[in-house]
């Protein structure tokens, strides 16, 4: 084995050895970059400065001001004002709160970029109703968390950014419309699915609202939404940055969640602060060890050796892109997204760009097959954080995810195989 | 809040000293993170008023919310140390009797341990050799870019050894309520 097989071998090996031996994440990536550089002889000083060039980015700046916007939002009660707008909107259909409930779900992640967040507060509005009028408790979970996944999908998304970093610098703003039409498309196909449902099982229209009622619904929840159109048309429109139209968006979420709503006081305001803190926490840990870690598996030439066996079995983009989907969903089956999406971007964006694909679609793509994943068990934290607020146990829940999980896929495979659907809007700009 | 897990607060004094001051130095962390995140959000949004509002782009401002960035990043980190905040793959260890589990646990805070300490000194050493190089735009010097990884890897350190001292071992048992989680 010459020099760079052994340190290959230290650098993966090392990594997967001690994440599997429960070593948080971060430090499993550390570790083992530390460890690698020692063996090939490289100044270990390096491991650290890179940790630091991680995180010293204008561009990673803007996470934790999505996050903490997000939060604010959250706190600040826009879920319940957003399943308001959205019964008033889509709640007479048939299956009206199962539509209500993904409908509010896509609007809500115009707000937040977590999917996490979306099953928490949505769910624990939407998730007892639906129950109330006779859904199947199983049923309502599925519905909340499935559509869940318009968090990753609806920009403003902290994933996107981790994407855009780990891809090297990506325009946000193409990135962020990209989600756009997928996003829709997912809503499309769930509310049809929840139509089917209703038909067959059937569930209850939702009632009426006077025009004067809904009218004031409307306001209260464009209101909040607004955020969104400061981070989108700020970002598509030039005027800002990401990261200057995110922190913009957090004092606006702070006016309209203390002065409209008047839903917000301090002891809130903490909790927003703690649970920002904690989350970039994890985030920045993991940032800035992948960041020495992947400068190691470029210096190993991992990613381009990874490419040339995959092109070595086929080069038909039509295969290529099959397996990097596979590969992804089963990743995504055993590991959290924003990790995996730090990780394995630089190993298979090259792979997916040397058969043609543009990075941009590809980024979609990797959103959509690790939201799948957050749906799904073992780890599917959004799944998870469902259950929990619905009462079910996962085992039962299960069985109400199959029509959704196949709606998912076939917007997996739309999404892969049409690149309009993501490339569409962002060449709008152009 | 600081989430204690397990273990209680220890009797032995000496003991009992270090709990006392390890929680001490996590509220103070705690509250640097807060008014850090504070003023990066102000800065930027100083920035985009100066350059809408009176026309006068500023240069600095970007430098600072970044240094104040890569400060409540590494503070961030070392906090998630103490309260086993970090995520980690529990799978195998979950599996494992009590007496292995709690081998893997102890292995696993004497690695974070390490680490830390490799961060603290070699933020040390780049504290030493560029520390006096000027960032560009803010004409301040490269040390508050290094510092942060010096004292993080150090606050880190002494989170890790206090869990370690301290028999709190275990990421907290999952709560009912929703996990923060990075998606």
């Amino acid at each position: 084995m010459s020099v760079n097989d052994v340190a290959t071998l230290i650098l993966l090996g090392g990594f997967l050895g001690l994440m599997a031996l429960r070593l948080p994440i971060a430090f499993a990536l550390g570790i083992s970059s530390l460890a690698t550089a020692w063996y090939l002889g490289l100044p270990t000083l390096m491991v650290a400065q890179r940790m630091v060039n991680g995180l010293n980015s204008f561009t990673f700046l803007a996470v934790p001001f999505f996050i903490l916007a997000g939060q604010i939002m959250t706190e600040g009660g826009i879920a319940d004002r957003l399943v308001r707008l959205a019964d008033v909107l889509v709640g007479r259909i048939r299956g009206g709160l199962a539509q209500v409930n993904v409908f509010a779900s896509t609007l809500f992640g115009g707000i937040s970029g977590s999917s996490v967040a979306d099953v928490a507060s949505i769910g624990s509005f939407l998730i007892p109703a639906m129950r109330k009028r006779g859904y199947s408790p199983g049923y309502s979970v599925a519905v909340t968390v499935t559509s869940s996944v318009q968090g990753v999908l609806i920009p403003p998304s902290q994933n996107m950014i981790y994407y855009a970093l780990a891809a090297g610098g990506l325009p946000i703003g193409k990135l962020f419309l990209a989600g756009y039409l997928p996003g829709f498309l997912l809503s499309a196909i769930l509310m049809a699915i929840c139509w089917i449902m209703a038909v067959r099982q059937g569930h209850p229209e939702g009632e009426r609202y006077t025009l004067r009622r809904a009218a004031s619904i409307a306001v209260e929840a464009l209101i909040g939404l607004f955020t969104m159109v400061i981070i989108i048309g700020g970002i598509v429109a030039g005027i800002f940055t990401a990261t200057e139209s995110a922190a913009v968006a957090v004092v606006y979420a702070l006016i309209v969640t203390f002065l409209v709503y008047r839903s917000m006081d301090a002891a809130k305001v903490m909790t927003v602060l703690r649970g920002t803190l904690r989350t970039v926490g994890m985030v920045v840990a993991i940032i800035m060890t992948s960041s020495a870690f992947g400068f190691l598996l470029s210096y190993l030439k991992i990613p381009a050796m990874l490419t040339d066996a995959i092109l070595g079995v086929s080069s038909e983009p039509v295969f290529v892109l099959l397996m990097l989907n596979v590969l992804l969903l089963v990743l995504g089956l055993l590991m959290d997204m924003g990790v995996l999406i730090l990780l394995v971007t630089p190993i298979l964006l090259p792979i997916a760009t040397s058969v043609g694909v543009d990075p941009i679609h590809f980024g979609i793509i990797m959103m959509l097959n690790l939201g799948i994943g957050l749906c799904t068990p073992p780890v599917g934290t959004s799944l998870l954080v469902g259950c929990a607020i619905g009462g079910v146990p996962v085992e039962r829940a299960l069985k109400d995810f199959a029509p959704f999980y196949l709606a998912m896929l076939a917007v997996l495979l739309l999404v892969t195989y049409l690149p309009v659907l993501s490339l569409g809007l962002p060449a709008l700009l152009d | 809040m600081t989430k204690q897990n397990g273990g209680g607060h220890p009797a032995w004094p000496p003991l009992r000293a270090l709990d006392r001051l390890l929680e001490g130095l996590a509220r103070i962390t705690e509250w640097a993170c807060h008014a850090l995140l504070l003023v990066i959000v102000g800065v930027t949004v100083m920035q985009v008023a100066l350059r809408f509002l009176l026309n006068r782009p500023t240069s600095w401002s970007e430098e600072v919310a970044l240094l104040c960035l890569v400060w409540f990043g590494m503070l961030a980190v070392a906090l998630g140390v103490r309260e086993h905040g970090h995520i980690a793959i529990t799978a195998l260890r979950d599996a494992l009797p009590r007496v292995p589990a709690l081998a893997l646990d102890i292995l696993a805070e004497l690695l974070v341990l390490t680490f830390a300490l490799f961060l603290m000194i070699k933020g040390g050493d780049l504290v030493s050799l560029a520390g006096a190089q000027i960032l560009p735009a803010s004409q301040l010097p490269k040390l508050w870019l290094y510092l942060p990884a010096s004292v993080g890897g150090a606050l880190m350190a002494l989170n890790a050894l206090g869990n370690l001292l301290l028999g709190r071992w275990s990421p907290p048992v999952p709560e009912a309520s929703p996990p923060e989680a990075l998606t």
